[in-house]
């Protein structure tokens, strides 16, 4: 799939773990695990908002384009 | 779910009572209709005129049609049981699907052809039924199924698609 998620590299630079930001934001390791991995074929707004609201960040920060 | 339970009991009943019998009669028919070709009356629904062989025949290839009949209901049955154990939407029940659709319109456009061959070539006799006969009616339940294999193919990538959204 041509958009990458960089959740990893945000967590990294925010200096969080994983499990951290899945009980902030209020969804399952499981899930979260899915979205970094880049398995995810869909990302709800309400996600994506909790996301950049914990990581203090832009959603162009997790979701980036990149050509096939 | 108390409905999947009644249906799945008639299935069970019919398997019990009706295919299992009918397993070891139709191999033991498949054999005994060319020891005593006056048997052959029991499938035909008219006298046989013609060629002793050529009904053999006919009769033998009514016998395959009836054992793909047992399969599709020994494959509906193996579906139900995905349905009970709360999996609809497994490749198998999408699989099994399609095979019982095929199955059923190979049995209903086989058995329109071989009684309509069988009452020309052993009767001499042209018949063609235009209303509801029972394998228009099987054409009609064999893709239906087929129809629903492809349903449960979209509603299974639409079930992928939401367990995947995060």
């Amino acid at each position: 799939m041509p958009i990458v998620v960089n959740l990893d590299i945000m967590l990294a630079k925010r200096g969080m773990k994983s499990y951290e930001l899945a009980e902030l934001i209020g969804i399952t390791t499981a899930n979260l695990s899915i979205l970094k991995t880049g398995k995810a074929k869909a990302m709800r707004f309400s996600t994506l908002e909790a996301i950049c609201k914990a990581l203090n960040c832009q959603p162009s920060d997790i979701l980036e384009y990149v050509e096939d | 779910m108390r409905k999947l339970i009644i249906l799945k009991s008639l299935i069970d009943f019919i398997w019990i009572v009706t295919c299992i019998p009918m397993i070891a009669l139709l191999l033991f028919f498949s054999v005994f209709m060319f020891i005593n070709p006056e048997s052959l009356k029991a499938i035909f629904d008219f006298e046989v005129d013609g060629n002793l062989i050529t009904a053999q025949f006919f009769a033998f290839l009514l016998i395959i049609t009836c054992f793909f009949g047992i399969y599709c209901v020994y494959l509906f049955r193996k579906t139900l049981r995905y349905f009970q154990r709360v999996k609809p939407f497994h490749i198998d029940v999408i699989k099994n699907f399609y095979k019982i659709g095929y199955l059923l319109s190979i049995i209903g456009i086989g058995g329109t052809i071989l009684f309509f061959t069988a009452r020309l070539v052993l009767k001499s006799e042209l018949k063609i039924n235009l209303g509801m006969s029972p394998y228009v009616m099987l054409i009609c339940l064999g893709l239906f199924f087929m129809v629903l294999s492809e349903v449960f193919k979209v509603a299974k990538q639409a079930k992928e698609e939401n367990d995947l959204t995060v």
